[in-house]
């Protein structure tokens, strides 16, 4: 099942435009940031079912935006879906305890990223 | 390119590793100059023609039968030297190679390049995601509304270009990571003002890729040549002046002077823009460093273009520097030895 709202953190631009293109195609409603920072708060506003998020990013990198989403008391129960690019060294070692639902390794195809967001059936709809 | 094409040989070459390769019978069938001057230096006269003369030289034991790699560490006049042993398969039998490391600074700093570089890789890779993914979408779904098309094909061509920049710049700091750049960069006399013109160029079309434009105005006082790379001095004009133009609020002036002096030519891209942080002035040519205010735009860097001209600027005996203050602008400094007058380069 595929979630109804997702929230997408990626400083790259085009990565936002062509997944946000893609979910809304599926029904999807979707909101962006491109900052960890902005993300967390975006997150607390729409409260998403499913977050995308990128590792590699200045300020506040993909790892920090997770712990941050760990420690958050109505954010922790949240999925997240990481991008990366590098998948020396996000091993699952990296991953563990960090609640990530799913790696996606860039550069990774748009159907991959619809497989990626299928939920349990008890978050997803339909 | 202007650029020579290097052989494996010349490569080989110019390695920071001395390297020896001894055939199934022991017997040395290559080595490199690094290797040569090594030994050279080690023991004056010496000649090496079998794997048994490593052996007598550094007072290592036999290999081991069943071993593949082993690591010894030797001291000869004042000298610390590594010496790995590295039982490689060759034309359907065992060789030999034998690398020779000096333990010096050197080695250690194009170790860390090699690092990074690899990770650059990477990078790359993932700036692949938008190209595939706005092509995929563009051929799947035939529904998307002329904006959403327009801004797909418009993000595909940017990422495209930047692709190539990054390749560019790929290729040089592999060369860098081995010590070989200043071995394949064409030093001739060249004419600033023609990089200047060509960089302009090449930069033109990025001025719809970000939806911004430019106003760009030039004093040239100087008809003195540099001496230089050609094509890498326009790549690095044409970096300085994208970075002007993505760092700048629409229009982007930018402004570039040319003069000489008896320490060079110089030559300055000036813009008006958001300026570079106090805090991010001291790591602007750190590799892979991106300011902190840079993901404001929405063109990243890779962070490693400025590291790249630097290296360069070193390598052609000149200097690259900078000053900035945030809101108001910043000013990058190219300063190339003089070339000889009379003799530039016409391609």
């Amino acid at each position: 099942m595929l979630p109804r709202k997702i929230l997408i953190i990626d400083d790259e631009k085009m990565i936002r435009l062509t997944t946000s293109i893609l979910l809304k195609k599926h029904g999807i409603e979707v909101h962006t940031a491109s900052s960890g920072e902005e993300g967390i708060g975006m997150a607390e506003k729409v409260l998403p079912e499913l977050i995308l998020l990128d590792i590699i990013m200045p300020e506040m990198n993909g790892w920090e935006v997770l712990g941050r989403l760990q420690r958050h008391p109505v954010l922790q129960s949240i999925p997240v879906i990481v991008f990366t690019a590098d998948d020396f060294r996000l091993t699952e070692k990296n991953g563990q305890g960090k609640g990530i639902y799913k790696i996606l390794i860039k550069p990774f195809q748009l159907d991959k990223l619809l497989d990626a967001c299928e939920l349990p059936e008890e978050k997803g709809v339909e | 390119m202007n650029s020579k094409v290097l052989t494996f040989d010349q490569i080989f070459d110019v390695l920071i590793d001395g390297i020896l390769i001894f055939d199934q019978n022991g017997n040395l069938v290559k080595f490199n100059q690094t290797a040569e001057n090594l030994l050279q230096r080690l023991i004056p006269d010496c000649v090496v023609l079998t794997f048994q003369d490593i052996l007598d030289i550094f007072e290592l034991p036999e290999f081991p039968q069943s071993g593949t790699m082993d690591k010894h560490s030797r001291t000869l006049h004042e000298v610390t030297v590594s010496i790995i042993r590295k039982k490689v398969p060759l034309d359907g039998n065992s060789a030999m190679i034998v690398y020779l490391q000096e333990n010096t600074g050197q080695k250690k700093q194009f170790t860390k390049i090699q690092k990074q570089t690899y990770d650059l890789l990477w990078k790359i890779r993932s700036r692949l995601t938008p190209v595939q993914n706005a092509l995929s979408l563009l051929d799947e779904y035939g529904d998307l509304d002329a904006s959403e098309r327009k801004e797909l094909l418009k993000g595909a061509n940017v990422e495209l270009a930047y692709l190539e920049r990054y390749l560019y710049v790929y290729r040089d700091l592999t060369l860098l990571s081995v010590n070989a750049l200043s071995a394949v960069m064409k030093l001739e006399n060249v004419n600033i003002a023609e990089c200047i013109d060509c960089a302009l160029k090449n930069t033109e079309h990025y001025q719809s890729y970000l939806s911004k434009s430019r106003t760009v105005s030039q004093n040239i006082a100087s008809a003195r040549p540099i001496r230089s790379d050609k094509q890498r001095t326009i790549w690095m004009l044409e970096s300085i002046i994208l970075n002007a133009m993505i760092y700048s609020p629409d229009p982007a002036i930018i402004k570039i002077n040319v003069w000489d002096n008896e320490l060079g030519v110089h030559c300055t891209v000036e813009d008006q823009g958001f300026g570079i942080a106090a805090r991010d002035q001291p790591s602007v040519f750190t590799y892979m460093h991106r300011g902190t205010n840079t993901h404001k735009t929405d063109y990243n860097g890779l962070g490693c273009e400025l590291f790249l001209s630097r290296n360069l600027m070193i390598i052609l005996n000149g200097e690259l520097s900078f000053q900035s203050n945030e809101k108001i602008g910043t000013v990058f400094k190219l300063t190339f030895p003089a070339g000889e007058t009379n003799s530039l380069s016409t391609d």
